[in-house]
């Protein structure tokens, strides 16, 4: 039953939420947040809801997706084929866009778990996450290290026994350079990552998590393999990379740099 | 910077997954949300979108007003044929509800218990990423209405799931 008042703290923490409030408003509220500790459970309780709502969205992804409508895709997918038939340029995620195309519905369900994940692992602070908060790869850590070092192409083992896979470096539209990069688990988890040089540390700018765990019920879609987790990454790099992913040479150069990023570049 | 028409298509065919979402938040059931989309994509095909404007918002919009058209549309069929009103509400994940599957049949429940002005803004700001602003300005209310409308849906879905138990 929807109440005709409105609390004004549920007004106030559904707007934190939503990243609606200005510096002041979420630097007075969160210092609320660590003195009250009802309002705290009441922040946990809506985020929850909102979680929860994004998830029973999500299940549209599941439904196959009506005929005429992925038949109206398919013209558009391939006019644009037939106008641009030599868009093989990246080969890495032209070649997942491919799968996407043929799984729309799946597709679906990946790209925007890749937002959900990523807005839960990177804009939301608190979140529970493979990944510190703030999104920081402390310097001193393995990965840190790899990503200053290891080519794309290149692969390494962790102490922890995850295998880490270097995809691709490039230049960001905002003109930082990024690593693309899988972490795999032996129970089966496989993250897709990107993280971009800021100043001297490396910090996450996006993530995508497949876990494998069972059977999945029918019609539920399985985010359990890697290439689906790659269809994810393919979208984030799409909107993200300015140009081509860096050469051999060009990562040779930026690693010489500490990955920092060049205007002459 | 102007759209070329294969630029067009290509960003079309990558808003489907988030605008499918938004049609399904609001029609409800799988079916009439791939015809939202549909039609949605058709109207854009047809009609072009401002250069400027950030086509999954502008696709938003698009959707959220064949959708008002359609309530409309069936409120009317409804007053002239009370008999059809019982209409299923078809949801696309059926039994086997145990844990996270019972959480989320109990979570679509109270979707769909929401009002459509609490429903409809809930999935502008959360799914289709509008800002507070801009669902103002399309639904023609305060934004001071649409924070409240927002905080009554969460605190609607928070109460009816009882996600803190």
């Amino acid at each position: 039953m929807i109440k005709n008042t409105t609390d004004p703290d549920d007004i106030l923490l559904s707007a934190y939420l939503d990243g609606a409030l200005d510096a002041e408003e979420r630097r007075v509220l969160e210092h609320r947040l660590t003195t009250d500790a009802m309002l705290a459970e009441r922040l946990h309780v809506l985020r929850q809801s909102e979680q929860a709502f994004r998830e029973e969205i999500a299940s549209i992804d599941g439904a196959p997706m009506s005929e005429d409508l992925s038949s109206l895709l398919d013209q558009l997918a391939d006019k644009n084929d037939e106008e641009n038939p030599t868009v093989v340029a990246f080969p890495l995620w032209r070649g997942t866009a491919r799968a996407l195309e043929t799984h729309r519905a799946i597709a679906a369900s990946l790209a925007v778990l890749g937002a959900a994940l990523l807005f839960q692992m990177v804009a939301r602070p608190g979140a529970p996450s493979a990944w510190p908060d703030d999104g920081l790869i402390a310097p001193s850590s393995e990965i840190a290290g790899l990503l200053n070092t290891r080519p794309s192409g290149g692969a390494a083992t962790l102490a922890d026994g995850r295998q880490v896979a270097f995809r691709l470096s490039y230049r960001s539209k905002n003109g930082a350079l990024c690593r693309a990069f899988a972490l795999s688990g032996a129970a089966g988890e496989h993250m897709e990552n990107v993280a971009c040089k800021e100043r001297q540390n490396w910090r996450l700018a996006f993530s995508a998590l497949s876990k494998s765990g069972g059977q999945t019920p029918q019609g539920v879609y399985n985010a359990a393999s890697s290439p689906e987790a790659m269809a994810v990454l393919d979208a984030y790099l799409d909107r993200d990379i300015d140009g081509d992913p860096l050469t051999r040479e060009d990562e040779t150069a930026a690693a010489a740099r500490q990955w920092r990023a060049v205007a002459d570049e | 910077m102007t759209r070329n028409e294969a630029q067009l298509r290509r960003e079309l065919i990558d808003a489907v997954p988030v605008l499918r979402r938004f049609a399904y938040s609001l029609a409800r059931n799988a079916a009439d949300a791939d015809d939202l989309v549909q039609s949605t994509i058709e109207r854009v095909l047809a009609k072009g979108a401002p250069d400027d404007a950030v086509l999954i918002k502008w696709m938003c919009r698009i959707c959220r007003n064949l959708w008002i058209d359609i309530i409309r549309a069936k409120k009317t069929r409804q007053d002239a044929e009370p008999e059809i009103t019982a209409l299923s509400s078809e949801r696309p994940l059926p039994d086997r509800e145990t844990g996270d599957r019972q959480l989320l049949a109990k979570t679509a429940s109270a979707i769909d218990a929401l009002p459509d002005q609490y429903r409809e803004v809930l999935s502008m700001i959360v799914i289709g990423g509008t800002s507070y602003r801009e669902a103002a300005e399309t639904l023609g209310v305060p934004v001071g209405t649409v924070m409240s409308r927002l905080a009554r849906a969460r605190a609607a879905l928070a109460e009816a799931v009882q996600y803190h138990d």
